[in-house]
């Protein structure tokens, strides 16, 4: 159905390809996994005729697309991420943007509807077709971008990290629908760094590495180790022993949600989508209002803008990098050293960012929109190691890294906390804190139900204490 | 130096032009006529720095024109109708215009309103603001206050003066925007305002200093227009936001924030005011806004040109 054979693509020196194959059949699911910058998702836009491969062909039921419009009428459409979606429409306009019934321009209004219900049934229905799209869960909004393809009479599906913004609920939903779409004869490429759902869920898992393919399995006889293997290049070290915080409480917090975090403390947070994990780091980064009461060492601290926090030394890695974190259109060393100016006149930048860029192995004066997931959340870290942080917020950390990346960051986290700064992560994946953390609070709407030890951080318990 | 690509560009748009103009007509080269260059050079430059800082912060200012003419009616009115001392009314008409620049800047960032539509208001009351004060006339100076006309005709070291005032705001403004943290914040903040709200920058006060100091040049260009003129029109200043998007644009500012420099300003003011003088040279006045329209177009789709490649 969609065949890829010997694609090369650089973009202007970075080679992101080279010499890739791969075909998808009707009715199968391929997994792609991959380390971030191994070209996943740019092999994902070269198949949906977003880029043209610079050699190499791109076949779909024998055609060559020449752009993206072309590359739907044939059949493979790319499951756009929730940033790309007119959040302002309904869903009906959503699921037929581009391609809407209509008769010398006037938009057919009953017939748009019967075809977006139509589309809406095929994943499960559920959802009113004139809700605006804005309002609806991420794990809905998924589901109408599906049924968008669908109703574009898809025959290939390309998800890139479809699970990336789902609670487990909702992640099992999409799992089910795809394994129904396969009955139906759709082909479907699944990129995730979630190396168990490829696992479960993919027929075939084809390992990227620096832009080649080094190994392609069959999923019934591939294992999680020999995954990791074909992905770091090497083998994985185990979680070092992290030293007991000491009894000392850095932080209290008092109002809707009571904890003491100690010093040297890695604490979760865990709770489904919306359990109110990322309005707690807000509040205690004073970027949201709350009527929260927090001391720092004994010493109450005003939180009313995050400026208040960074001067008591509360400093939040938001989730969403690219939109809260990041300049990306200035160099890397701007981005680490922002808040660390303190000079009138300055030359000091490179000078902050040196020790950071060096022991991260980021190219020195790079714009930071053009680094990978990795290093991009390597240098949001950076900004904050350079003002040493006494309580270090983390809101979804790894989300979208790669292994190696992941490793680097629990290195950077583990780091701290020996030093004796707190930590406080939110994570939606309970292997993620079971590994990372001294222990968890688990949080339900917007309240702390319950408070796991180490060992006791798994799905099962969360979910037990979240509902 | 990757970052001045852009401004290297429209630096040899503005040599080419320069030279393109001496062959049309050598009298561009009289000593009266680049003088004369120079003098508006130097006043476009001076309002449009400000539209730059505005524009690098994300935002666009639209009420330069009309802040330009109220500084000048202003000054006029004090002095002929109510016989307010000049220098006292000049210095009036700037606290007028930074009272302006302020109250556009509080609206703009502490109730949210977007920075067109807060613009384009005061652009529309403050020139009928200029009409209502005229009474739809020109005031003039009648020959009176002939040092204080000096600041506008005449000349220092041979130059027009309004290119020393122009040099002082260059060289400050350069300063401010490169190598101060006011200049990083307006960087960061026209790049991404809520990664800056986030990483501890005060975002509604570098929003509201924005607002002001492309209010207060705005103010002293109005003054050395009066000064020059010297006489205030309610329709001086007419169009000249646009002049000064148009210059900060030429001269590398990204309409999305977060790019332009200080040097590239004063490019694309050159650029601007050397297009006007050719097509006047030529004899074809009545062609100046269509030439300059197609300079404008030309130059940043050649620009978009050689950032593709």
């Amino acid at each position: 159905m969609l065949a890829l054979s010997g694609v090369h693509k650089a973009f202007g020196a970075v080679k992101a390809l080279s010499g890739v194959d791969m075909r998808v059949s009707p009715g199968e699911i391929v997994g792609i996994v991959g380390g971030n910058g191994a070209g996943k998702s740019t092999l994902m836009k070269v198949a949906a005729g977003i880029h043209r491969p610079d050699r190499g062909s791109v076949k779909i039921a024998g055609h060559t697309p020449r752009h993206p419009a072309e590359a739907i009428r044939l059949g493979v459409s790319l499951v756009r991420q929730e940033l790309t979606q007119a959040t302002h429409l309904d869903v009906s306009a959503n699921i037929l943007l581009g391609h809407e019934p209509h008769r010398f321009g006037r938009i057919d209004r009953g017939e748009s509807r019967r075809r977006a219900i139509a589309a809406l049934d095929r994943v499960g229905g559920g959802i009113d077709v004139s809700t605006r799209l804005g309002e609806l869960s991420p794990g809905q909004r998924q589901r109408v971008e599906i049924a968008r393809a669908l109703s574009l009479d898809a025959k290939v599906l390309l998800l890139d990290e479809p699970t990336a913004t789902l609670a487990e609920p909702d992640a099992r939903r999409l799992f089910e629908l795809l394994a129904q779409l396969r009955t139906q004869g759709l082909g479907i490429v699944y990129i995730s760094h979630r190396l168990g759902e490829v696992l479960e869920i993919t027929d075939r898992i084809v390992c990227m590495r620096d832009g080649e393919c080094v190994a392609e399995l069959v999923t019934a006889n591939a294992t999680r180790e020999e995954l990791v293997s074909f992905l770091a290049g090497s083998a994985q070290s185990d979680a070092p022993e992290l030293p007991a915080p000491s009894e000392e409480v850095l932080l209290s917090v008092r109002g809707s949600v009571n904890f003491d975090l100690r010093a040297g403390e890695i604490l979760g947070l865990a709770g489904l989508v919306g359990a109110g994990r990322t309005g707690v780091l807000s509040c205690l980064f004073g970027a949201r209002k709350s009527d929260l009461r927090v001391r720092l060492r004994g010493v109450e601290v005003p939180l009313r803008t995050p400026r208040d926090a960074l001067r008591a030394g509360i400093m939040l890695v938001p989730e969403e990098r690219a939109s809260q974190a990041l300049f990306l259109d200035q160099s890397v060393e701007r981005n680490i050293a922002l808040p660390s100016l303190c000079r009138f006149v300055f030359e000091s930048e490179p000078e902050i960012a040196r020790p950071f860029t060096r022991r991260f192995g980021i190219r020195q004066g790079a714009l930071a929109g053009t680094l990978s997931g990795g290093n991009q959340q390597k240098v949001v870290l950076s900004k904050w190691l350079a003002l040493k942080p006494a309580v270090l917020l983390l809101d979804e950390p790894t989300r979208g890294l790669d292994a190696k990346a992941r490793r680097d960051v629990y290195d950077v986290i583990r780091e701290q906390a020996s030093a004796g700064t707190g930590v406080i992560v939110s994570s939606s994946e309970a292997e993620e804190l079971s590994s990372l953390c001294h222990r968890a609070l688990v949080l339900s709407r917007g309240a702390v139900s319950g408070s796991l030890a180490s060992g006791a951080i798994n799905d099962a318990n969360i979910l037990r204490l979240a509902t | 130096m990757k970052a001045h690509k852009k401004e290297l560009t429209m630096l040899a748009v503005l040599v080419a032009l320069f030279a393109i103009t001496t062959l049309l007509n050598p009298t561009f080269l009289g000593a009266d006529n680049l003088s004369n260059n120079v003098r508006h050079i130097a006043l476009i430059s001076l309002f449009a720095l400000g539209e730059a800082i505005v524009i690098i912060t994300g935002g666009i200012d639209l009420s330069v024109g009309s802040i330009i003419c109220i500084s000048a009616v202003t000054t006029s009115y004090l002095t002929m109708y109510l016989g307010v001392g000049i220098y006292l009314a000049a210095a009036l008409a700037l606290g007028v215009s930074l009272a302006i620049g302020v109250l556009q800047g509080l609206v703009i960032a502490w109730l949210g309103v977007q920075p067109f539509v807060v613009t384009l208001g005061s652009m529309l009351l403050l020139r009928g603001a200029a009409e209502v004060l005229t009474g739809g006339t020109d005031i003039g100076f009648q020959g009176k206050f002939p040092s204080f006309r000096f600041l506008g005709e005449g000349t220092g070291l041979g130059l027009p003066m309004p290119f020393w005032f122009a040099l002082v705001a260059v060289v400050l403004t350069a300063f401010l925007m490169h190598r101060t943290l006011f200049g990083r914040y307006c960087y960061a903040i026209g790049s991404n305002a809520e990664a800056a709200r986030l990483s501890g920058v005060a975002v509604q006060w570098v929003r509201l200093a924005a607002f002001v100091l492309s209010a207060f040049l705005c103010g002293i260009s109005g003054l050395l227009y009066v000064a020059y003129l010297p006489t205030a029109t309610p329709s001086l200043g007419n169009a000249y936001e646009l002049h000064a998007v148009a210059a900060a644009v030429l001269g590398g500012c990204s309409l999305q924030g977060g790019r332009g420099s200080v040097f590239g300003v004063v490019i694309g003011a050159g650029i601007l005011q050397i297009t006007f003088n050719a097509v006047n040279l030529v004899g074809k006045s009545l062609w100046q806004n269509v030439v300059a329209g197609a300079v404008i177009l030309t130059a940043v789709i050649v620009d978009r040109f050689l950032e593709k490649r």
